[in-house]
């Protein structure tokens, strides 16, 4: 019975010592996205994997399917898994707020990517928001419009057609508002129609070929929207509609290969950059978090814009569109 | 009235031909080595980096999931990444250029980089036996490269994957391996199983002049031919006085 004992006890021992032995020092984190239905989506899944990987944490992460509902559900099995921090890209503000209540309950900090929620970052364990400015890209994007426009006709002035991104996205609301804040000076640039596409190429397509419907030739000067997705997707009607005043007259937002190729082809305008590189930041500000340092509440990363109007944008434009081939970046 | 008609659009065909064989057709795009340093000037120092990179980058899928992506340093893309790095200005080109002269004479650069997807076991470029050649039979093997430690990488093709950069230069006995007659150069990477080759050609615009020759002859034939029906068609054609004869005889 003794010797049984003791070979229980050994055989103890010998288990406690393994599991001490393999347990990971690297910090867990978690991820909550969206969704994995869309490029700009997938790249920046990518881009926290790579970032974990370079900085040493181990990750778990799930999708939401484009759904709040099941955002909720999906960020409380992740919670569920005790880790040492959660990044979270929001699918709408409001709705995913209780996500901040959630994390505040079980003591694990709360960093929100590309959108926030309609709680204040830097409260509670919601330590930090870290996005790209969306109205001030909004705006950079419409004052480049009313300039062109002004070389293009000698005066502030032309129709323009908006295609939004999500219904009730923080995104969508900065990019409507920030676009109209820099052209509310021009009365005489208007926009005639703006529609969501749900930022998706086909419905981006769908609403374009209805404005060439709405619109005969002549009386659209620029098509201006919210994703690159969606702007590739209005290309396409544009060119099977054989509407080709409208060639070189799109301005998008995002900044995919593809849609800055247009650019440097001259199918596109302009392309305001909003690549969905967070990863680096995200977890080196929960690193630093944990470590005991201070976290910013809000950080917002740099922006281009690309297009081919100057000398210095087209160069620019150019050798980005190069490093994007030469690194095969998507982004 | 026919002949009429036959004649105005054997004009029109004949000019739409003529203007057409006047038409410059687009600069087609040549892979052009640097070979004579003097070339290299001021305006090389703003040149698009990653322009040239794209240029002389060539990628290859090796075996067993391995993947090769060799990028031959030409002078003018050396200039360019050390105007990015900021240690070759206006002031210094001079200095810059007599170095690389000297360099580019003993030996021949490039940047082999080996990757895959998660085993970095397998990057050793140890494993493998370069050789460079060109059109004129010349060979030689590499023997000295410095690789860096496998560093995880990202792309949109691939997502992440391990790969080690190797700066390689081959021997090349005391003179400049390319000059300005070379038609193309290669690297063949041999594992004693294998043997895969990469390819810089220099010589696509022969290629595209003889197109172009082609082009112009049929177009000169076919501007011959349409001028010469028309003109028979002209010659041949009945007169006014011989269908009248003709209508009365079949009344």
């Amino acid at each position: 019975m003794r010797r049984i004992s003791a070979v229980l006890l050994v055989l103890l021992l010998v288990s406690f010592m393994s599991a001490a032995g393999f347990a990971s020092d690297r910090p867990l984190i978690a991820f909550s996205q969206v969704a994995m239905n869309h490029p700009w989506r997938i790249a920046m899944t990518n881009d926290i994997v790579y970032w974990a990987e370079v900085l040493g944490v181990d990750l778990i992460w799930n999708e939401a399917e484009a759904d709040a509902a099941i955002q909720l559900t999906k960020v409380r099995d992740l919670l569920l898994q005790e880790p040492d921090a959660l990044i979270m890209s929001p699918f709408q503000a409001t709705a995913l707020d209780p996500v901040k209540e959630m994390c505040d309950e079980a003591g694990i900090p709360l960093v929100t990517i590309d959108r926030s929620i309609d709680s204040e970052p830097g409260t509670g364990m919601y330590i930090s928001f870290i996005g790209k400015d969306n109205t001030k890209l909004a705006r950079e994007l419409g004052e480049f419009v009313a300039n062109y426009l002004y070389e293009t006709y000698g005066e502030y002035k032309g129709n323009i057609v908006e295609i939004q991104e999500a219904v009730g996205s923080s995104a969508t609301i900065e990019r409507y508002n920030g676009f109209r804040e820099a052209l509310e000076q021009y009365p005489d640039i208007q926009i005639i129609a703006t529609q969501s596409g749900h930022g998706y190429r086909v419905e981006g397509t769908k609403v374009m070929e209805n404005y060439l419907e709405r619109f005969p030739a002549g009386t659209i000067d620029i098509v201006y929207t919210h994703s690159d997705e969606m702007g590739l997707g209005a290309l396409q009607a544009i060119k099977a509609a054989g509407r080709t005043e409208l060639i070189g007259r799109l301005v998008t937002v995002d900044g995919q290969r593809a849609a800055i190729e247009t650019v440097v082809n001259g199918e596109h305008l302009a392309v305001s950059d909003y690549a969905p590189h967070f990863g680096e930041a995200a977890i080196k500000a929960i690193l630093a978090y944990l470590a005991g340092e201070e976290v910013e509440p809000v950080q917002m990363l740099d922006s281009n814009l690309y297009h081919m109007t100057t000398d210095e944008g087209a160069n620019f434009t150019r050798n980005y569109y190069n490093r994007m081939l030469a690194e095969d970046l998507f982004y | 009235m026919n002949t009429h008609f036959v004649r105005i659009g054997v004009m029109i065909t004949f000019l739409a031909l003529v203007c057409s064989l006047g038409l410059a057709s687009e600069e087609p795009q040549v892979l052009t080595p640097l070979t004579d340093f003097g070339e290299l000037g001021t305006e090389d120092l703003a040149t698009n980096y990653y322009g040239l990179v794209v240029d002389w980058t060539r990628r290859l899928p090796l075996n067993n999931n391995l993947q090769l992506e060799v990028v031959y340093l030409d002078p003018r893309l050396v200039l360019a990444s050390e105007v990015m790095a900021g240690t070759v200005s206006e002031e210094t080109l001079a200095d810059f250029v007599a170095e690389q002269a000297a360099a580019y004479a003993v030996g021949t650069p490039f940047i082999i980089k080996l990757s895959h997807d998660s085993n970095t076991e397998r990057l050793n470029l140890a494993d493998w036996k370069i050789t460079l050649k060109n059109d004129r039979g010349e060979e030689y093997i590499l023997t000295d490269y410095q690789g860096s430690v496998p560093q995880l990488k990202t792309s949109y093709s691939r997502g992440n994957f391990y790969q080690v950069d190797y700066n390689a230069s081959f021997p090349t006995a005391g003179y400049q391996f390319l000059d300005s007659a070379a038609n193309w150069m290669k690297l063949v990477f041999d594992n004693g199983r294998n043997v895969y080759e990469v390819t810089w050609d220099f010589q696509p615009q022969v290629a595209v002049q003889e197109s172009e020759i082609f082009q112009t002859t049929m177009k000169i034939l076919i501007t011959v031919l349409t001028a010469g029906l028309a003109l028979a068609l002209l010659l041949t054609r009945p007169k006014a006085s011989i269908l009248n004869e003709w209508n009365q005889a079949n009344k």
